[in-house]
């Protein structure tokens, strides 16, 4: 007698009827290869827990945007928002693009200038820049969007210094109808204080206002917000170009467009909900023309767009390493990455695949991470088939903030590989070891004398 | 103590004792079923092994879970006489 299939014996009690536990909308998917690239191969070859890019999308999205605009709108100029993924490889290939670079601090605008970007095409925005660094950006050209009155102070003290004028940029915040109101950046459009602060700068005389900026939140799913964003900006233009003779070169809407992926409050998955691009270019270019600027003094259309260019390139690729059953009967899982790695966990559903399915029940799982902390959970509730210890799951989508917002905690940051659109597979990013983190400190002598063993 | 326990071919348990149902997949339903025939539980790993495609390791560690689920969810749980 031929014996039959096994799988581990499974019972699952029903809770709150049974459509809720195997009703539609639960389907059985499992992800086995990037981009054409076995993720079972790419596990052997680089361990595990892996990140893994893809330039394929990472093209095509910024492409795809960039058509959405262009199309709608005769100047259009992106920046690569490096907070959202500072890997020099993945800014090299916005770079290669034609994107700029939009840095909020320092030590991003070195990144920048370390590859070789020129500072009239940097950038540079935040709530706080050291003098030496507004200075430097000033002076290489940089496009610095003041966020406060005490930075336009020290910028008009800088150019009087220098014996130079210099544009500058100011940041804008406003009531778009979305919440929450991000008013703690710039300066306010609704109770005049932006187009106070857009003559004060000309009435100095050591600066003029060269474009204006907005970044109104992240991950809006409303395009109509960014309808109004525009067109506030653009009255603001007219209004200082009315009050001043000069018109401003370039009004930028910053980032925030949603990604493919879910918040855990949404209903349906975010590849459902999200708008597409073309949407939030209807609205933002629309509402430039409609604003009546004159032929010659249209202003160029700038922006950050993060993480709706690169969430849906970057996968990680982790394995399970136990199975539990927690004590009120659920289901649970530990994987090789956590919360340390996936830091966007707390906020969105990751889509958690597994690369084979072997058949068996679907039960609903929480998917916890390796830390020792009660905070690492990677997804609170998925259905997942029977997993063994060492199965491969990939996790998606993880390409915007990871890799910038990770935390070295309790464990070292795994490698970063990049799959070419050739198909070829190249490390850009090495493990930490423990000198990674150690060569930083330093021991007093009195300490370090006496070891632990004696 | 299996008499409240309706289980069918296909993996569909009524418990008519709590009301509670549950799902069992092909290896579950298998192995509930013996014990409701009246096989003992240290049986049920030879059985198992008879029956379905598994190495002797893998087969002792699930029964043991599976028994201790059952418990656990009270499907056989002993009647408080
Ligand atoms: C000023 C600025 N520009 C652009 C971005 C990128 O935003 P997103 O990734 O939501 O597109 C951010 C992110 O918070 C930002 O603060």
């Amino acid at each position: 007698m031929t014996k039959q299939a096994y799988e581990k014996p499974t019972i699952i009690k029903h809770t709150g009827g049974l459509a809720n536990k195997f009703g539609r909308g639960i389907s059985r998917r499992t992800l086995s290869r990037i981009d054409g690239i076995p993720v079972t191969s790419l596990i052997e070859e680089h361990g595990s827990p892996l990140f893994v890019f893809s330039e394929h999308r990472i093209r095509q999205r910024y492409r795809e945007a960039y058509r959405a605009f262009s199309l709608r709108y005769p100047k259009v100029q992106f920046s690569w928002s490096y907070k959202t993924n500072y890997l020099d490889a993945i800014c090299r290939i916005y770079h290669d693009e034609g994107s700029w670079a939009e840095v909020v601090s320092e030590m991003e605008y070195e990144m920048a200038r370390r590859l070789g970007i020129p500072g009239d095409k940097i950038l540079f925005n935040g709530p706080y820049k050291p003098k030496p660094a507004l200075a430097r950006a000033l002076d290489e050209g940089a496009k610095v969007h003041l966020d406060h009155y005490e930075e336009l102070y020290q910028a008009e003290q800088i150019a009087k210094e220098h014996g130079k004028k210099y544009p500058v940029s100011i940041r804008v915040n406003m009531d778009t109808g979305i919440h929450p109101r991000w008013d703690r950046f710039g300066f306010n459009y609704d109770n005049g204080e932006a187009l106070d602060a857009a003559l004060r700068l000309h009435t100095g005389g050591h600066l003029y206002l060269d474009g204006l900026h907005c970044h109104i939140g992240t991950f809006i799913l409303e395009p109509d917000a960014y309808r109004q964003a525009a067109s506030k900006l653009a009255a603001l233009a007219k209004e200082v170009r009315n009050k001043t003779g000069m018109p401003i070169s370039y009004i930028d809407v910053g980032g925030g467009f949603a990604s493919r992926s879910t918040l855990h409050e949404q209903y349906a998955p975010g590849t459902d909900s999200s708008p597409p691009i073309d949407d939030y270019a209807e609205a933002v270019t629309s509402a430039l023309l409609e604003a009546g600027f004159g032929a010659d003094e249209m202003p160029t259309l700038m922006l950050e767009t993060g993480r709706a260019l690169i969430d849906d390139a970057g996968f990680m690729l982790t394995r399970v390493v136990g199975n539990k059953r927690l004590a009120d009967g659920r289901r649970a899982m530990v994987i090789d990455a956590g919360v340390n790695v996936l830091f966007t966990s707390f906020w969105y559903r990751h889509d958690v695949l597994p690369v084979i399915d072997r058949g068996g029940m679907l039960e609903e799982t929480v998917v916890y991470g390796p830390l020792c902390m009660n905070i690492d959970i990677v997804r609170p509730s998925v259905h997942l088939p029977p997993l063994e210890v060492d199965d491969a799951l990939v996790i998606r989508p993880v390409g915007a903030y990871n890799v910038t917002q990770w935390m070295q905690f309790i464990r070292l940051r795994p490698k970063v590989v990049l799959i070419g659109t050739e198909g070829q597979v190249d490390l850009i990013r090495e493990a930490e070891t423990v000198d990674t983190i150690k060569h930083l400190e330093k021991t007093p002598p009195r300490l370090s004398a006496r070891s632990a063993d004696e | 103590m299996y008499e409240n326990l309706a289980l069918s071919e296909n993996g569909f348990l009524f418990d008519g004792r709590t009301g509670a149902t549950y799902s069992l997949n092909k290896s579950g339903t298998f192995l509930l079923k013996q014990l409701i025939e009246g096989a003992r539980p240290e049986a049920l790993k030879e059985k198992l092994i008879e029956s379905f495609d598994v190495d002797e390791a893998t087969a002792a560690r699930d029964v043991e879970q599976f028994l201790f689920r059952l418990k656990d969810l009270r499907v056989t749980e002993e009647d408080e006489a």
